[in-house]
């Protein structure tokens, strides 16, 4: 076969031609795939994705042609993984489209303002999470002053990705918590667990990792936060910063293989899979530093993984509300849990839990997609707020920071009465009504 | 390759959003599910019928060949745009129009996913049948275009026993609709005939579709059996014993071995084969008819029996053998899918003779097949696509498999399609007369070849001559006899065969001698009187009869009587019921009357698997294969199917067999008042599952019903299912507050229907056809108009028999209702009322073979 120039190095490895090779093309992953709901097209579905990657690889793409309409369709992937999930076959999608990403960011030429943004956004917030709370801060001042009620009032942010930043900034509650000291089990001590709080869910939802610490002490567990902790690295990974990631990866799992811990709990189920099934890719050539990934990730709970299988206090006070459960994609396709979260909430008296019709779409938030794809997240949104309506749902139950600042803006935007909550504050609600 | 200039036209037509064209976003269009390959020049998206008649009048100025792709989830290639032209991708014409829970009917657009339709239907107590593997990507469109499969057909049928309705754009940019919700119209049945097409006869841009009452209960079981031989008998030994399961899933050791490396699923790995066998319908029924197919799978040397007792164990059986394809995709990176089916008493016989060609070739192959209808699925390993020599003898493996397919009476595919996958195989299945017939069917269709061009039909080489000249030529053959004397007038002539039949009718054409055809003279009676007649009356007989495979095959002049007399002794029926004790089997195909009970076993076109036909330009064709799954080519049965003898001649057909039911049992209830009546009728519609006829009947002769109307049900099966239903149904009736009703063994609705159909003296007989649901408004516009003339309106099929009124009483309302009247008896000026959609293609059909309309003259619309 006639091979255009440019066929780049990643897509002519043994790896992936045969992660390639795995496809056998029988569409079976298409309605499971947001983009190709909103396009209806091949090349914006996994099949299709999988089959520019062949092309690639078998040097059918010369480089004009794999940085722009290759780059396009690749990037317009929403990495949620249900096709693999959908997958007969076995397709390792997700190693497939990292291969892919970090190939083609490797090359890319940045703009100086996306320079500028990645370089604020990727390296000097995420990692940081004092930096991220300084500018929690200043956006809390930002609602409390009146001011984000005026922009949005007035309409005056232009379409594009700072109105979809600013879309989905949650109501942000300034609070205190104390992280030098571990947090005491409560009652009879059943084991001590080290708690990733993560980057954005720490400083924008705070509340959700109080819950999450509570919630735990009350089990029994003692609650360690390693001091050394940052960021997972997932937004970072999956937009092709394989570097930085690999970084973060190293000072995570120095962090928490510095004690012995029982479990790493973690409450977001985007950073859940980083941490379990990426860190070990990410030292595949440095064999010393992947038996250490290996160990941290074996360690590696979600919450509510975790939670049904170490449940001691049974939720009492009853919490009298509809609500419906969106599955987090990267809990639901890449850890496979799925039955644990909807178990824990059967426990809760007095919630009516409704399924959605489609519990496993995504909500397009995806990393940072909702910012840089916003048209097509808003598309998939709507689909999801469409199908969360029809439940007629006044609680929407996520286990993703990700989700949550999405369905929150969702629901802002299709003013719906319903609030967005993650599975542990619906928890500890239930356990303080309780104590009442 | 597509100029500039035409694809900026395609663009300005349909709107830039519309039309795809970048080389590198081609390349995702390049493959369906197949192997097959082709780079389409442009794609574009419809989003009505407008634009795909914008899109064929724009491929007709620009010469440029168009393929329907729904979800490209096909296997055989039908999808793939070979030698370039533009894809027309259905997937954003993907609405269900109308959801009609009483009438158990949709219109949807032909993108409509599988998935979609179930889940939605299912959650209103409906679903559509056809489940092919790839349900929870394809389309409607899709299952249409390649009468698609799967599991559950030995019970429930393909795709193609549930559209009633096609909107069509063809060739010529014309839109036409074809059938619609009623059953039955008094055309051509276009709808069989464009099911199953590949996409060559039109673009399909919205369906019709019928739905079936979900079923309450569903048991599972799983066996395990030394040899694929024992496995084989013992289904064998249940459906000789009249049950009839919902699906019976084989798998051999080979495949059960690679399966469970990768899933751990507990397959029986040690046995030589497993059946999983699923039983559905009521609660009640589902247990005991499990616990009697394990005792016969016992008495057959089953082992490990293992029944579901809940929802996760039913799963569990399943995955095993949902994980197949996903186990063989990581023994390598491809493998051929082979499809074919056999008679299934042979199938034991046939993977034998496969294992030894995959030996011999050294290739590693497995199977999963539905055992129940002889549909057999190798899945032959492919380690190294790349590998020319190795691809040569996958693909040996594959012919031969097919030639044994074909020489046991089977088809080269049963659900996969033709496609370019296996049309250099067709000529294994057709002789060069039947491929010409189908090229004939094309040409007429679609003369200048603009659809899918090149798929189901071998090079032309090896058509014959017809196909490279124009439709119709072939009719000219007779003329070659020329100057032979010409049959004696007055004379009735009863063909011995279909080669003296075929020998006679070229005489007639020769010497341009109109002629009637003539089987057990129950209609052709009221035709208009000719020298010439041919009778079937010594084409009479069963040929072949086939108990364990589900078919007889019987002699056009053979009376039905006579047919289920002999049929009775093996415990089976076909169920057809004619009112007239003498009504052939050829001349009820060529009527198409049906009765109630197709309700619950499908109507004649269903019924019908194979036929042999002599043409009026005297060539034979032998259309269908007695197999129920056959998509080999056209489904050229169905064209005859009611096309009352102006085609040809039928001198046998292959027919579907039933085990007799083991019970049935009807109840009458006095009805008062019309309004009365079809409300309560109206209610028990929401319970038939295993019922086979829901009439409302006024003036019928039941004794014990003094009341002006009575309502009819029959329930028919498994004693358990009937006795469940006809609960529900009283109970229902109870709740309406109907009087007490009246409990009748044996009595089936069909056989009052048929009675009453026969003692119709000298009065007009008319039957009306509307969309199910219209049935009750139907019989209430006619009510004045009716005054005290009597009827019989059968409800589930939306049919409504007059017996005493005038015809244009009843058309009239019933073309209101977008329906139709047809004179079944009688005299009338018209007796077909009807201008179907398809009329212009009908006449074009008839004049193929029939150029001068000497066949059968005045028998039907055409």
């Amino acid at each position: 076969m006639h091979m255009k120039d440019g066929v780049l190095a990643e897509f002519t490895t043994p790896e992936f031609r045969n992660l390639v090779a795995q496809c056998i093309h029988c569409g079976l992953c298409l309605q499971a795939c947001p983009t190709y709901d909103v396009f209806g097209t091949e090349m914006d579905s996994p099949r299709g994705r999988i089959a520019l990657m062949r092309a690639a690889s078998d040097g059918r793409l010369n480089g004009n042609e794999l940085h722009q309409v290759f780059a396009r369709h690749i990037n317009l992937c929403l990495a949620c993984l249900a096709c693999q999930t959908a997958c007969p076959s076995g397709v390792q999608y997700a190693r497939l489209i990292e291969i892919t990403k970090i190939a083609l960011e490797r090359r890319r030429r940045q703009g100086l303002i996306e320079r500028v943004v990645r370089w604020i956004g990727l390296r000097q917030a995420m990692p940081h999470v004092d930096q991220l709370k300084a500018l929690a801060r200043l956006l809390w001042l930002y609602q409390a002053s009146g001011l984000q009620h005026l922009v949005r009032r007035l309409n005056i942010l232009p379409a594009g990705p700072l109105r979809a930043a600013e879309a989905i900034l949650p109501p942000i509650l300034p609070r205190k918590r104390d992280y030098s000291r571990p947090a005491p089990a409560f009652g009879k001590r059943r084991g001590k667990v080290a708690f990733f709080y993560g980057c954005i869910q720490e400083a924008f939802l705070g509340a959700v990792n109080e819950a999450t610490i509570r919630v735990l002490q009350r089990n029994g567990f003692e609650v360690h936060f390693p001091a050394g902790q940052t960021c997972c690295g997932a937004a970072q990974l999956h937009i092709g910063e394989e570097a930085l990631a690999r970084d973060l990866a190293r000072r995570n799992i120095e962090a928490f293989l510095a004690d012995d811990f029982d479990a790493i709990i973690v409450n977001a189920g985007g950073c859940g899979a980083t941490l379990k099934d990426e860190y070990v890719g990410l030292f595949r050539d440095d064999p010393d530093y992947a038996a250490q990934a290996r160990a941290f990730s074996a360690k590696v709970k979600d919450i509510s993984e975790f939670l049904a299988e170490n449940l001691r206090e049974q939720p009492r006070g009853i919490v009298s509300l509809r609500a419906t459960y969106a599955d987090s994609c990267h809990l639901r396709h890449a850890q496979k849990i799925v039955r644990q979260p909807r178990s824990l909430l059967r426990l809760i008296p007095g919630l009516d839990l409704v399924e959605l019709r489609q519990p496993d779409r995504c909500c397009g938030s995806a990393g940072v997609y909702n910012i840089v794809h916003w048209e097509t997240a808003d598309q998939v949104l709507a689909t999801k707020m469409a199908d969360i309506a029809a439940t007629g749902a006044e609680v929407i139950v996520i286990t993703n920071t990700g989700c949550h600042m999405q369905l929150n803006a969702g629901v802002q935007k299709a003013g719906l009465n319903a609030r967005v909550m993650h599975l542990v504050e619906l928890l500890e609600l239930s356990y303080q009504r309780g104590e009442l | 390759m597509l100029s500039e200039e035409k694809l900026r036209d395609l663009k300005k037509r349909l709107g830039s959003a519309q039309v795809l064209s970048h080389p590198v976003e081609l390349l995702t269009y390049e493959t369906d599910a197949s192997m097959e390959r082709g780079r389409p020049d442009a794609v574009v998206f419809p989003r009505a019928t407008a634009d795909v008649v914008q899109i064929v009048r724009w491929a007709n100025e620009a010469g440029v060949a168009l393929i329907a792709r729904g979800a490209g989830t096909g296997l055989s290639g039908g999808a793939v745009a070979e030698h370039g032209g533009v894809i027309v991708a259905f997937s954003r014409m993907n609405r269900l129009l109308e959801f009609d829970e009483a009438g158990r009917s949709i219109v949807a657009e032909p993108g409509l996913v599988n998935l979609t339709l179930d889940e939605f239907a299912r959650s209103r107590g409906l679903y559509f049948p056809p489940d092919p593997a790839s349900g929870r990507s394809a389309t409607l469109g899709g299952n249409i275009a390649e009468n698609a499969g799967g599991p559950h057909c030995f019970k429930y049928g393909v795709t193609t026993n549930y559209i009633t309705g096609l909107e069509v754009v063809l060739a010529d940019g014309q839109v036409v609709h074809l059938g619609g919700r009623a059953l039955d119209y008094p055309e051509y049945d276009l709808v069989g005939l464009l099911t199953g097409s590949e996409g060559t006869l039109g673009l399909i841009t919205a369906v019709e579709a019928r739905l079936l009452r979900n079923t309450p209960a569903i048991k599972t079981m799983m066996a395990s059996f030394d040899s694929v031989e024992a496995a084989g008998r013992a289904v064998s030994a249940v459906i000789a014993h009249g049950l009839t399961p919902a699906t019976m899933e084989m798998m051999d050791q080979k495949i059960m071995r690679i399966i469970e490396d990768f899933a751990h699923a507990g397959l029986p790995v040690e046995a030589g084969a497993a059946l999983i066998i699923e039983a559905d319908g009521y609660a009640e029924s589902v247990t005991p008819q499990i616990e009697e197919i394990a005792a016969i799978l016992r008495q057959h040397a089953a082992r490990d029996l293992r029944i579901a007792g809940s929802a996760e164990e039913r799963d569990l059986i399943w995955y095993g053998r949902k994980s197949a394809a996903g186990a063989m995709a990581r023994l390598a990176p491809a493998y051929y899918l082979v499809d074919g089916t056999t008679p299934r008493s042979r199938l034991a016989e046939t993977l034998a003779a496969v294992n030894r060609l995959c030996e011999a070739e050294g290739l590693r192959v497995g199977y999963v097949f539905h055992a129940g209808d002889g549909n057999l699925h190798p899945f032959i390993l492919i380690p190294d696509p790349t590998d020319q020599a190795l691809l040569g003898r996958v693909w040996r493996v594959g012919e031969a498999f097919m030639r044994l397919c074909v020489e046991q009476g089977g088809s080269i595919t049963g659900e996969h399609g033709v496609g370019s996958e296996k049309r250099q195989y067709m000529p294994l299945m057709y002789n060069p007369d039947e491929l010409a017939v189908m090229v004939e069917i094309k040409q007429l269709f679609d003369p200048h070849d603009r659809l899918n061009p090149g798929k189901i039909f071998p090079g032309n080489q090896q058509i014959g001559k017809s196909a490279s000249g124009q439709a119709g030529k072939a009719a000219g053959r007779p003329t070659e006899g020329a100057g032979v004397a010409g049959p004696a007038e007055n004379m009735v002539y009863a063909v011995r065969d279909a080669a003296d039949a075929a020998d006679f009718i070229r005489s007639c054409a020769a010497s341009r001698q109109p002629l009637r055809v003539r089987g057990g003279g129950t209609k052709s009676a009221a035709l208009p009187a000719l020298p010439v007649t041919l009778s079937t009356a010594r084409l009479a007989g069963i040929e072949a009869c086939a108990p364990e495979d589900l078919y007889v095959t019987v002699g056009a002049g053979t009376p039905l009587a006579e047919l289920q007399a002999e049929l009775a002794r093996d415990g089976m029926w076909t169920p057809l019921v004619s009112p007239w004790p003498a009504a052939t089997i050829g001349g009820i195909v060529a009527a198409n009357l049906n009765a109630p009970l197709r309700m619950r076993y499908g109507g004649i076109r269903d019924l019908v698997l194979a036929a042999t036909v002599v043409l009026p330009d005297g060539r034979i064709i032998r259309a269908g294969r007695p197999v129920v799954k056959n998509v080999a080519g056209y489904d050229l049965p169905k064209l005859f199917v009611g096309s009352h003898g102006t085609l040809g001649l039928i001198t046998a057909v292959s027919l579907k067999l039933v085990p007799r039911p083991r019970a049935r049992r009807s109840f009458i209830v006095p009805v008062e008042t019309l309004d009365e009546g079809l409300n309560w009728a109206r209610q028990l519609l929401r319970v038939c599952l295993v019922s086979s006829a829901l009439l409302l009947c006024r003036g019928c002769d039941l004794a014990a019903v003094s009341t002006p109307y009575a309502l009819i049900y029959t329930a028919e099966g498994m004693p358990e299912d009937v006795a469940a239903e006809l609960a529900q149904a009283q109970q229902i009736l109870r709740a309406a507050g109907a009087g007490d009703s009246l409990r009748v063994d044996g009595l089936a609705g069909s056989d009052v229907w048929a009675s009453w159909l026969a003692a119709a003296t000298a009065e007009t007989v008319v039957r009306a056809g509307v969309a199910p649901k219209m049935l009750p408004q139907l019989a209430t516009a006619l009510a004045p108009a009716l005054g005290d003339a009597s009827f019989v309106a059968d409800l589930a099929n939306g049919q409504l028999f007059t017996r005493g009124a005038a015809v244009e009483a009843v058309r009239g309302p019933a073309r209101d209702l977008a329906g139709y009247a047809v004179v079944l008896a009688g005299t009338a000026a018209d007796r077909w009322g009807y201008v179907p959609g398809g009329l212009g293609l009908m006449r074009g059909l008839k004049a193929l073979w029939d150029a001068d309309g000497f066949f059968n003259p005045a028998a039907f619309i055409v």
